[in-house]
């Protein structure tokens, strides 16, 4: 195991040094100003022990830890198969298979959770399943991403060789399959987690009054009560909850390991007695993450009791194409400063020791700084003079960047890692300089990784709520927030258009998806050849 | 390779700097003196009137209006009150009187007595005699009931708050939740404004009753409500005006509304407009609110936000008057109490209800 792990000695770290300097310069700037403001501007001692002797405190951070750490086991459950079957064989609609998975993870939780009103049977209604099924449907998309792209780095031959020297499936799982995915599985695990810690519009929606995360109460806190102060206060509470859970799993999970390998691996094909299981798990999945996007269409087209297409017609109605706009300029601008924040992250985390641990724990954290905490810092730190952003259309760019680019992080890190040092050695050797070496080895080994950070920071923000409903913006809303305007308005008509712009995000982002699908797999097949 | 990588960190660093000099050239066209004047606008997501309705403000005095909306009115007047003096915008539109007093203490708004003033309904005037803000339009937030599924089963539909309590209505009211919710928080100060000291009895018996708390107000008309969605519940805290909606939005148009209010249970809703202290255009911003309170506009509310007009003056369309009621006596509290009391309220009605 060691042997293995000491493939990736640290390079020179000049340029992890400056990248790390840009990456903690845009977080000082855009994450750690606005939290700090909020807590010298909003919290006095007091404040703290009014809010920390409450029972009702420890309620609520009791019941945000126990219901993420259920949501994530049983989203580890029910990903694993179809997680095995794209990251490990090799079939027809592989690609679409993994898109339609993914498409859960970026719709708007607001969207999602109303899918679910209609889908489920209303005896399940506000119940812990309901906040489970829905949390599992979110983070799929996280597992089979983050555990099946680490598996399709897995020898197939290496197993096979084992099988026919006599191990046992399970030995072969123990020894092969899990030390490679450990370190994957741990992150997945640690990014769900932090995600269904501070879930918000699936606990308010499904989970009903009588469920409350840190999250929503810090919201009901701040806007519904009008108190600040206890708001921050539980911000914080979050917060430190959060690095301590991040520290603990780091310990847990230990290093990762690094892999030496050049040429991408064949996947393997899917046996004949598996055919079976192979279809079942895929069907299984495709059924359940499209039967709410399925609901949504339905809704799009029923008005009152009828069915009709008058809402559809109403598609290039103004302030409808106007979000439509609005949320395709800031997912692109996210898209794009957010791959290159997580491309220095990433730069800086594998090239630096401690400070790249640090930047690595930083990215993580910045998961936990719950989005309406987040933009409300934002809206109240950057207010003066040349400063004051609050209105600009990119601002709410901005803050997307900082809720997408640590799940980049985690698809990049790993595949960065895979690339051996043996290249950089020879290339230098060779008198290729470090910049030289970044571009032409690491950047371009990186390219189908960086496509996917991209479709998925694009889609992270098509998608994005929280953060968005809460700075204001100038020239028309995110589509989101307009879905969730509609959907607060009365009227059978009103209502019809929510679920088209719904059905319409959730096209969307399915065709995104295979695009970014196919886009890798062409230069997959390029790099292979 | 390097040409494009080079290319992308250039169109990087383009973007970043675009969005640098956009921000800035903004910035200049509110402040300088020269060119045309651009008032912002802070609003709420509800707010929607005629999407071309400034284009007659610009028309008549130069001055260019930018709606910026965002979120909730409770999200709007939070982030108002912490901006307090430095504000994001020149108006803003959406604090209502159970916001009121937290907006007038953080000191939010400039004073303004609009020309308008005496065609206002008074009782909204005099809500802020000193004109620190401006009322803009009233509603009601009542119990509506599905009147096929009452006169199917030969019941009567219930007329008061205390007459909820009785069986013959158990399992049958669903209501948004106040904490989260504005016609939620509107419908507890009913309850309080009703029964006084009493509200607390008065929900632990609907407790009993099996009333059901939802977390906002389309999850309680369209998830629950029978009229409106496949739910069980033919009672439903809504709107006075969520009847003629449910006409005029319905394709083709019924001839009845299939919805109606119970008109002693309402709770009265007052909005207002105000100009953010710390403006640099305080004289257009005036205009603005005479601009806001003008027939013209007061006109366009009923049949885009479904409210009534506070201007006594402007006509409401028929089709909204044939469906839309207007109690004669509805509860109130006054903004003092209610900024004064809110957070206690609200932390008593969860204990009671939500633990």
């Amino acid at each position: 195991m060691n042997r293995v792990a000491m493939s990736q000695p640290v390079l020179h770290p000049t340029l992890g040094r400056v990248a790390a300097l840009v990456v903690a310069l845009w977080l000082g700037v855009f994450l750690v100003a606005p939290v700090l403001t909020m807590t010298v501007g909003f919290v006095q001692p007091a404040d703290f022990l009014r809010v920390l002797t409450r029972s009702s405190t420890w309620q609520l951070v009791w019941f945000s830890l126990w219901q993420s750490a259920l949501s994530v086991a049983v989203t580890l459950v029910v990903a694993a198969p179809v997680t095995w079957l794209i990251g490990l064989h090799h079939f027809r609609g592989r690609r679409l298979l993994r898109a339609v998975s993914t498409v859960g993870f970026l719709l708007p939780s607001v969207v999602v959770a109303t899918a679910f009103l209609a889908v489920l049977p209303r005896s399940l209604h506000y119940t812990m399943f309901a906040v489970v099924i829905a949390h599992v449907y979110f983070n799929i998309a996280v597992v089979v991403r983050v555990v099946g792209a680490r598996l399709e780095l897995l020898d197939v031959q290496l197993m096979n060789a084992a099988r026919t020297l006599g191990a046992s499936p399970t030995v072969v799982w123990r020894t092969i399959v899990w030390p490679l995915i450990r370190g994957a599985t741990v992150a997945a695990a640690a990014v769900i987690f932090l995600y269904c810690f501070s879930s918000f519009a699936v606990i308010r929606v499904l989970g009903g009054p009588r469920r409350s995360t840190l999250e929503s109460d810090i919201a009901l806190r701040a806007f519904g009560i009008g108190d600040i102060s206890a708001a921050t206060v539980l911000a914080l509470v979050q917060l430190v909850i959060v690095v301590g859970v991040i520290g603990v799993v780091r310990r847990l999970s230990g290093r990762e390991h690094g892999l030496s390998r050049l040429a991408t691996l064949p996947l393997t094909t899917v046996m004949h007695r598996q055919r079976l299981f192979a279809i079942g798990v895929a069907g299984a999945t495709a059924t359940f993450v499209l039967l709410p996007i399925a609901a949504l269409l339905w809704r799009s087209v029923q008005v009152g009791d009828a069915s009709s297409l008058a809402a559809w017609r109403t598609v290039f109605d103004t302030s409808l194409t106007a979000s439509i706009r609005a949320s395709a300029r800031t997912a692109l601008l996210a898209g794009v400063l957010g791959v290159a924040l997580a491309v220095l992250t990433t730069l800086a985390v594998v090239r630096l020791g401690t400070i790249g641990r640090l930047i690595d724990m930083l990215s993580i954290v910045v998961l936990a700084v719950s989005p309406v905490t987040l933009g409300l810092g934002l809206v109240l730190t950057f207010d003066v003079g040349w400063f004051d952003w609050r209105a600009q259309w990119w601002f709410v760019a901005v803050a997307h960047t900082l809720v997408a680019f640590p799940l980049a992080v985690r698809v990049l890190v790993p595949a960065w890692r895979t690339t051996p040092i043996g290249l950089h050695q020879a290339a230098a050797v060779l008198g290729a300089g470090e910049l030289r070496r970044l571009v032409d080895i690491d950047l371009r080994r990186m390219r189908p990784a960086i496509v996917a950070s991209l479709g998925l920071i694009v889609a992270v923000s098509l998608g994005e709520f929280g953060a968005a409903s809460l700075m204001s913006r100038a020239g028309g809303e995110t589509m989101p927030v307009m879905i969730a305007r509609l959907l607060s308005r009365t009227g059978d008509l009103v209502r019809a258009q929510a679920f088209v712009l719904a059905s319409l995000l959730a096209v969307v982002c399915i065709a995104a998806l295979v695009l970014v699908e196919f886009a890798l797999g062409k230069s997959d097949h390029v790099a292979r050849r | 390779m390097k040409i494009r990588s080079l290319l992308i960190g250039l169109a990087t660093a383009g973007t970043l700097l675009a969005a640098c000099t956009s921000g800035s050239t903004n910035d200049v066209a509110v402040t300088t003196n020269d060119g045309p004047i651009t008032l912002r606008l802070l609003a709420h997501e509800s707010f929607t009137p005629t999407e071309t309705i400034f284009d007659d403000f610009t028309l008549q005095t130069g001055i260019k209006v930018e709606l910026v909306r965002s979120s909730d009115a409770g999200t709007l007047v939070t982030k108002a009150v912490l901006a307090s003096g430095n504000p994001e915008g020149d108006v803003l539109w959406g604090v209502d009187n159970t916001l009121l007093s937290r907006a007038l203490d953080a000191d939010v708004f400039v004073p303004y007595v609009t020309v308008h003033r005496d065609d206002l309904d008074a009782v909204a005037v005099a809500l802020a005699p000193d004109g620190a803000v401006t009322p803009v339009d009233s509603g009601d937030v009542c119990i509506n009931y599905d009147k096929a599924w009452f006169a199917e089963r030969n019941i009567t539909p219930p007329l008061t708050l205390q007459a909820l309590t009785s069986s013959t209505y158990r399992n049958l009211l669903v209501t948004p939740n106040p904490v989260s919710s504005s016609p939620g928080l509107a419908f507890l100060l009913a309850t309080i404004a009703e029964f006084g000291d009493g509200w607390q009895q008065w929900w632990e018996t609907m407790r009993t009753n099996n009333i059901l708390i939802v977390e906002s107000w389309s999850d309680a008309y369209y998830g629950h409500f029978t009229a409106a969605s496949d739910g069980e519940r033919p009672l439903v805290v809504s709107y006075a005006t969520s009847p003629p909606a449910e006409v005029l939005f319905a394709d083709p148009r019924p001839t009845q509304a299939p919805t109606a209010v119970a008109a002693l249970t309402c709770f009265r809703q007052y909005e207002f407009a105000g100009i953010l202290r710390g403006t640099k255009h305080e004289p257009q911003a005036q205009l603005l609110i005479d601009f806001l309170v003008s027939r013209q506009f007061q006109e366009d509310l009923p049949l885009t936000q479904f409210v009534w007009p506070i201007n006594n003056k402007a006509s409401v369309p028929k089709e909204f008057l044939d469906y839309a009621l207007r109690p004669e006596n509805p509860l109130t509290i006054g903004p003092a109490i209610i900024a004064q009391r809110r957070a206690e309220w609200l932390e008593q009605f969860s204990d009671i209800m939500l633990r």
